[in-house]
């Protein structure tokens, strides 16, 4: 019981100082990657998730409207949007994320050959190899990557992998705006996630 | 931070007033609050070994199937707040099991 009460005091300890300083947001602001808009051949949306319903989930619909919008700055010609279907939606008939997306490119007028929806992907690194390949048939080798700031990092490494020349556009600045204990709490929930996917990528030697 | 303070400053002010009702109104001592906090520490504790247990073996499981089985399973299920909800309660049932004998 005393080793439990000693790590109860620790959780605890952590806890509040995780939610009362701003530890987590000077971690999140070394994890994450400088924005660097610049002209490409391609804009990248990574999946985030969509409901039953066809919904896109508060997280794909922030990287899909910060997608639209640099497309529609003009830089790049192409938007790829991806994102599987969920098992059981499928069996109910639900669409697939990736034809949600495009389907609301397609009424904010993008024009439907500039729109490539890519849905048979299940992971990270599942959408880096798919995309890559498609670009690869059009001779495309930049892309404004788009998902979230905590995501960026490990996204990248996988798509330069992939062999592609990579500039970061996340979808959000949580590490700089993440200024309530909740929203730490959050913020340090997402920065240890990533460390797992990195530590995992790592491992298994996919990047 | 104005949230950070507010936030912590109602905490303080309603512990300190708790406090004060414990004592006066209900007797109570503070080495049976230090004892009190001791015991919360302990199911804190206990919480968190669930959450670790329950994280691996579902990491685990998830590998497994994914490697055994044609069906997908996102890593990010184990994302879900009820697995930290179901580990606490695991945890202060532990710890009441524990101390009930």
């Amino acid at each position: 019981m005393i080793a439990l009460r000693g790590i109860g005091i620790a959780a605890t300890l952590f806890f509040v100082f995780s939610a009362f300083t701003p530890f987590w947001n000077f971690v999140g602001r070394r994890l994450r990657l400088e924005p660097q808009l610049t002209k490409s051949d391609a804009i990248v949306v990574l999946g985030a998730g969509v409901l039953m319903d066809g919904t896109l989930s508060h997280e794909s619909l922030r990287r899909t409207v910060h997608g639209l919008r640099l497309y529609k700055r003009g830089l790049a010609p192409l938007l790829v949007v991806s994102g599987p279907t969920p098992r059981t939606d499928a069996r109910r008939g639900g669409l697939p994320e990736a034809e949600v997306r495009k389907a609301i490119a397609l009424e904010m007028g993008i024009p439907a050959g500039d729109v490539i929806a890519i849905s048979q992907v299940h992971t990270t690194r599942d959408e880096s190899e798919e995309i890559a390949a498609r670009l690869a048939e059009r001779r495309s080798t930049t892309i404004l990557l788009v998902t979230e700031s905590m995501h960026m990092r490990r996204a990248m490494e996988l798509f330069e992998r992939a062999g592609l020349r990579v500039f970061p556009a996340p979808s959000d600045d949580f590490p700089r705006v993440a200024e309530s204990p909740e929203s730490r709490i959050g913020l340090m929930w997402r920065a240890l996630i990533q460390l797992a996917g990195v530590v995992y990528y790592r491992a298994a030697g996919y990047t | 931070m104005l949230e950070d303070v507010l936030v912590l400053s109602i905490v303080a002010v309603t512990t300190l007033l708790a406090y004060a009702v414990g004592r006066k109104m209900f007797g109570r001592s503070a080495r049976s609050l230090a004892q009190a906090w001791a015991q919360l520490m302990e199911c804190v504790g206990a919480f968190c070994l669930f959450l670790s247990v329950n994280m691996v073996i579902g990491v685990a499981v998830i590998l497994i199937l994914r490697a055994t089985t044609p069906r997908f399973i996102s890593m990010y299920i184990l994302d879900d707040v009820m697995l930290i909800i179901l580990s606490a309660v695991q945890g202060l049932a532990f710890r009441l099991w524990w101390r009930s004998e």
